[in-house]
């Protein structure tokens, strides 16, 4: 799985506004003498002390038409990278006759390395933004110069606070506060089907309450690692399209994770990745631990490992444990498949029934469910999705098939 | 990442102008502002006639420089592996002329800047004689040394030629009062730019039926635009802009952006320095370093494209026509002054969007802005194709598509855009030639897999130490895998390929490991290394290992069965009396594939089927990795040896362990291995030295190669210690 790599650091914070007389400007700035404006340079007192070398500054006119730019662009997420920088905005505009150009644009700009993965702040700027927008429409808090003021440390704070905690709290009046946390952007969980099985990473019982969803707390005791998800939905009584949106959900913070059905008929093979759990030997005590039959003596990791190395394509579980005299070794043969397929080692072989097209008219008897599995037959579908579909046992299922005559298998 | 659109956008003296979009085709809005009235500079230089042959030599050597410097020698198609070396040379002495006449461009455009500001009569009179006493002098020996050109070259335009007389002459007699010369020059191009203007306004009254909104992606043009073009400390450096939910990625490009400030004040100091020192002593001196100027002004990139103009234009015109011409593109040509193509893409979701753009920028964007930088310098090439569109979109059209197809037709800028966004988005190669001269093989680089690993696996110390992870390592024993027929390949290469990169295309096999090409096209294997190298890059070829009945071939974890119907029509067609599926049935079980082979005359045949498998990625070798384990047998041998009693630790039944590391083995694992080698006395050596490659790391092939063994040799290993050896199969 992807592990997060913590938040990206923010550099600054600065308040842009457009100014009637000065055009875009730069009100408020932390740290200060970050950024420069080489046009204005005039007006900053404190220019005398350079607090960073010029190549660490931002050179704010460069950008200025980013910052503060015409109507189309306001109230829409934007972010400009320059070499050093990539500056993230929301700017705002409130249309109204007190303002002296009938219109107030302002933004709050955050600034990150140029490579900085910074998704997980794109909520946080555009709140910032609403948050502002909705304080000067309700309560005039940039109009009146006394409230605006304060903008300064709210700016300081969240800086510190958002690099140090990742979250912060800042009230602002009676009414207001800001409240703001970072979250972790994750990637968007893959499509689950319906012959996939849930196996849960963490306990999710313990951390569920009953405040949360509904579906999510009938179907928690049926993800078993056995249970597929037509089964959770159809012991659970939930409807299947739930059931995966909720699996999804749970595949999206990486609580679950999904695995085939268990079957003796199935196959495996053994991927490279194996040469991990020979130099890992935390994960290791964790295998033997998780394999062994409970309360037996465990078996010696390198048997487990010669076990997990005799499995390869054409060889079926029950074949494999039959050869490997599996059974004398106190190992719970699931949990060994189960450990490998969640540790990314194992690789399930599955076996597409495919007719060809000469042959699609061969079956020998005709039966009532012909016409349901012979689309099925055309290589995409394996034997876990069509079992599934149609409430078959893999046996069943190669009965059925040994019918059609000139029906072939890939492996894959 | 999703590709959605490239734009063109450039800032010229009409603004900032969207000048082409593709694929989605909006109407054109004119959103050209009528041009006012602006005086033209005058440029002395413009006016002088120099060798075409100069120039196109400078224009070739260019071309080097930029591939090299961009597309990396073995990854360009156009570079041909035996000119390397000479081609270097020429960049090299390139950059040198470079360096010389990014000065002297600096210096023609203080000129060019004197005399704008001339025009408002600021200019300190004394400096413009200054000025002007040096130039004449310039002049005339530029006049010189392209006459002595034109003579061996036969080039020669008489009218350039007559018209650069004039000047001089010009010049020479208004020496002394430079200022009244240059109003009437000034005036003189005034007038004849009313021409091209008064056209323009009857273009603009015409269309006005066409001013509904451009749009583009749901943006007005003229917004697009105008965010596009950022300020110039922007540019010349990649641009990535978000907005939302799509990103616009560039490199936006300054067309002036060589001439730094510093060198034209060093040559500005030089030249005051050299009129105050006594012209008379420095006279031989300055004699030479003019004709070295002169020289090279002939090279000065951003007037070439003047000469071009007016080769193409003068030859059947009268002087009036051709003036006016001249005249028209001088000024457009100097007014545009920033271009930029806009690469719109819909970011994904997950992490390597970053990465992703910046492999669209470097691959793709900055070697197509680059060369079209080169292209504008030296030929005015996107001032010409954008006054070419934005014509062409003045005219009136019955909608976008019928408007697209013409401009597609006529501009070949528009052409290159749409064939690279068209090869982007079906992820290939777009093979373009800008202005028919700077060659351009774009694509964002696939990530190669090694042939002996998986793609899913976690980098292994060694790739990481290699650091060229995209890249799998070569190995003598490797074969290389043409993805096309050789002819295709052979067609697909520009003019001048290398002739050993033909004949490899024309011999190689699957069949054959690089150490037997090596003796047939005789040649080094690092040479053979990067001309695969280069195949494998332009996605002509794959690295696999030699194609063998031996080996062990299953279907592909990633083949692709929704293609199976077409597969088998087109298996069929290569390979008559043969059934696809048959094959892929028995390929279940992990075997030789000579077991699959039905008579030993078909062998040839069921080579060439696992080729065209290999080919279309739908079967994959497994190899077989090795692991060492030690019984408890060896153990307690080694145990009782040493007499260092504790023999509790073999109350357990079973107590094997596994030696993770062979090659960095701890004292008591060394024992256990020694122990366990004395049990077959016949290939304890043999053994031994195979040791350090029992970590799952080597497959067979690889222990052959590189310990030099047969077969047989690891044959009798794995059957002597049966018990101790894992083997493990897998891609």
């Amino acid at each position: 799985m992807d592990l997060f790599q913590g938040f990206p650091k923010l550099h600054a914070i600065f308040f842009s506004e457009f100014h009637p007389i000065q055009g875009p400007k730069i009100t408020y700035a932390i740290p200060d003498g970050f950024i420069y404006s080489s046009s204005s340079s005039s007006t900053n007192s404190n220019t005398s002390i350079p607090l960073f070398c010029k190549e660490n500054t931002l050179d704010f006119d460069a950008i200025s038409e980013y910052v503060i730019p015409k109507p189309e662009l306001c109230n829409r997420l934007v972010i400009i990278g320059t070499k050093k920088y990539k500056v993230m905005g929301y700017p705002v505009s409130i249309e109204n006759s007190k303002y002296k150009r009938n219109a107030l644009i302002f933004n709050l700009c955050f600034v990150f390395d140029n490579n900085a993965d910074s998704s997980s702040y794109e909520q946080v700027v555009t709140k910032m933004a609403f948050i502002l927008k909705s304080l000067e429409v309700e309560s005039n808090f940039l109009y009146n110069s006394n409230t605006k003021q304060s903008l300064q440390n709210i700016i300081e704070q969240l800086l510190e606070d958002l690099n140090s905690y990742s979250e912060c709290q800042i009230p602002i009046n009676e009414i207001y506060s800001i409240n703001l946390k970072l979250f972790p952007k994750y990637p968007n969980p893959e499509e689950v089907h319906d012959y996939q099985v849930p196996v849960s990473i963490i306990n999710l019982n313990k951390l569920s309450d009953k405040y949360w969803d509904l579906t999510a707390r009938r179907i928690i005791p049926y993800i078993n690692g056995v249970y597929p998800i037509k089964r959770i939905a159809e012991v659970a009584d939930v409807d299947i399209t739930l059931v995966k949106i909720t699996i999804q959900h749970f595949l999206y913070y990486g609580c679950v994770k999904m695995v085939d059905i268990f079957q003796f008929s199935n196959i495996y093979y053994i991927k490279p990745a194996i040469r991990k759990l020979l130099k890992d030997e935390e994960m290791q005590a964790q295998c033997v631990d998780f394999v062994v039959k409970q309360g037996r003596i465990p078996p010696s990791f390198a048997k487990i490992f010669s076990l997990y190395c005799s499995l390869k394509h054409g060889l079926t579980i029950k074949e494999w444990i039959k050869e490997n005299n599996v059974i004398s070794y106190n190992i719970d043969v699931r949990r060994l498949i189960l450990f490998g397929v969640i540790k990314g080692f194992l690789q399930r072989v599955h076996k597409y029934p495919i007719l060809p097209n000469q042959y699609q008219n061969s079956l020998i008897d005709k039966n009532e469910n012909e016409q349901f599995i012979k689309k099925y037959l055309n290589g995409r579908h394996h034997y876990d999705e069509i079992c599934t579909k149609l409430s078959y046992s893999p046996k069943e299922l190669d009965e059925i098939l040994k019918r059609y005559s000139g029906i072939k298998f890939i492996w894959k | 990442m999703q590709l959605l659109g490239i734009v063109l956008v450039c800032y010229s003296s009409r603004g900032h102008q969207y000048v082409f979009g593709y694929p989605t085709n909006p109407s054109y809005k004119s959103t050209a502002t009528i041009p006012s009235p602006k005086v033209p500079p005058i440029n002395l230089i413009n006016s002088i006639n120099y060798s075409d042959n100069n120039f196109q030599v400078q224009s070739d050597s260019y071309t080097s420089t930029f591939s090299e410097a961009y597309g990396s020698q073995q990854h360009n198609l156009s570079q041909s592996y035996q000119h390397i070396h000479s081609q270097q040379q020429i960049s090299g002495s390139y950059k040198r002329n470079s360096d010389i006449s990014i000065k002297l461009k600096s210096s023609k455009e203080k000129i060019k800047n004197s005399y704008k500001t001339d025009n408002n009569i600021i200019m300190n009179k004394k400096e413009l004689n200054r000025e002007l006493n040096l130039k004449p002098n310039l002049v005339n020996r530029i006049k010189e040394s392209n006459l002595n050109s034109n003579k061996n070259t036969s080039f020669s335009i008489a009218h350039n030629n007559n018209k650069l007389n004039n000047s001089n002459n010009e010049k020479n007699i208004n020496n002394d009062n430079g200022k009244s010369k240059t109003n009437g020059n000034l005036k003189k191009n005034s007038n004849n730019h009313s021409h091209p203007q008064i056209i323009k306004d009857g273009r603009n009254n015409n269309n006005n039926h066409h001013n509904q909104q451009e749009k583009f992606l749901g943006y007005d043009t003229q917004f697009l635009a105008d965010i596009l073009s950022p300020k110039s400390a922007l540019c010349d450096q990649k641009f990535q802009l978000t907005i939302n939910n799509l990103t616009f990625v560039g490199h936006p490009t300054l067309i002036n952006s060589d001439s730094l400030p510093n060198k034209s004040n060093m040559l500005n100091r030089y030249l005051k320095k050299r009129i105050n020192n006594n012209l008379e002593i420095d006279k031989i001196n300055s004699l030479n370093q003019n004709n070295k100027y002169a020289h090279l002004i002939t090279s000065s990139p951003t007037n070439s494209h003047y000469n071009s103009m007016d080769n193409s234009d003068t030859s059947c015109s009268d002087d009036e026509n051709t003036n006016k011409n001249v005249n028209y593109s001088k000024n457009d040509a100097t007014n545009l002054t920033m271009f930029h193509v806009v690469f719109i893409v819909k970011p994904s979701d997950d992490k390597s969007f970053d990465n992703e753009i910046d492999k669209l920028y470097n691959n793709v964007i900055l070697k197509l802005s680059h060369g079209l930088q080169h292209e504008q310098r030296y030929r005015s090439y996107i001032m010409k194709q954008t006054d070419l569109i934005l014509s062409l979109k003045d005219e009136s059209y019955e909608d976008s598509n019928q408007l697209m197809d013409c401009i597609l037709c006529q501009s070949s800028l528009a052409r290159d855009l749409a064939t690279i966004y068209d090869a982007l988005i079906s992820d290939k190669i777009s093979h373009i030639v800008i202005n028919n001269s700077v060659d351009l093989s774009l694509q964002i680089p696939p990530s190669i897999p090694s042939p002996d690993e998986g793609s899913d696996i976690l980098l292994t110390d060694e790739q990481i130490l290699s650091n060229d992870a995209s890249f799998p390592t070569l190995r003598p024993y490797h074969a290389l895998l043409l993805l096309e027929d050789p002819e295709e390949i052979l067609k697909s290469f520009p003019k001048d390929p290398s002739p050993t990169l033909v004949e490899l295309i024309q011999v190689v096999t699957p069949m054959q490991c690089f150490e037997e090409l090596q003796s047939i096209l005789d040649c080094s294997l690092s040479h053979i290394y990067k001309l695969a190298a280069h195949l494998v890059y332009w996605r002509k070829a794959r690295i696999i290992n030699v194609i063998s009945i031996r080996n062990v071939y299953v279907i592909s974890p990633n083949a692709d069965l929704n293609k199976l119907p077409d597969l088998c029509k087109d298996f069929e067609n290569h390979f008559p009396g043969t059934d696809l599926l048959s094959i892929f049935s028995e390929l279940s079980i992990p075997r030789p594939f000579s077991s699959i082979i039905p008579s030993k005359d078909q062998r040839t045949l069921y080579l060439e089927i696992v080729t065209y498998f290999l080919r279309h990625n739908l079967v994959t070798q497994l190899h077989m990795y090795l692991y060492l384990s030690i019984s408890q047998e060896i153990k307690k041998r080694v145990m009782f040896n040493q007499s260092s009693s504790e023999n509790d630790e073999f109350s357990s039944s079973d107590n094997s362990s596994i030696i993770p590391n062979p090659s960095e083995t701890s004292d008591i694992e060394n024992e256990w291995i020694k122990a366990l080698a004395a049990t077959q006395p016949q290939a304890e050596s043999l053994f031994l030295r195979l040791v350090p490659y029992f970590t799952g790391k080597y497959h067979v092939e690889e222990i052959i190669f590189r310990e030099n063994l047969t077969r047989k040799d690891l044959k009798i290993i794995l059957s002597k210690f049966r018990n101790e050896l894992i083997t493990i199969l897998h891609q």
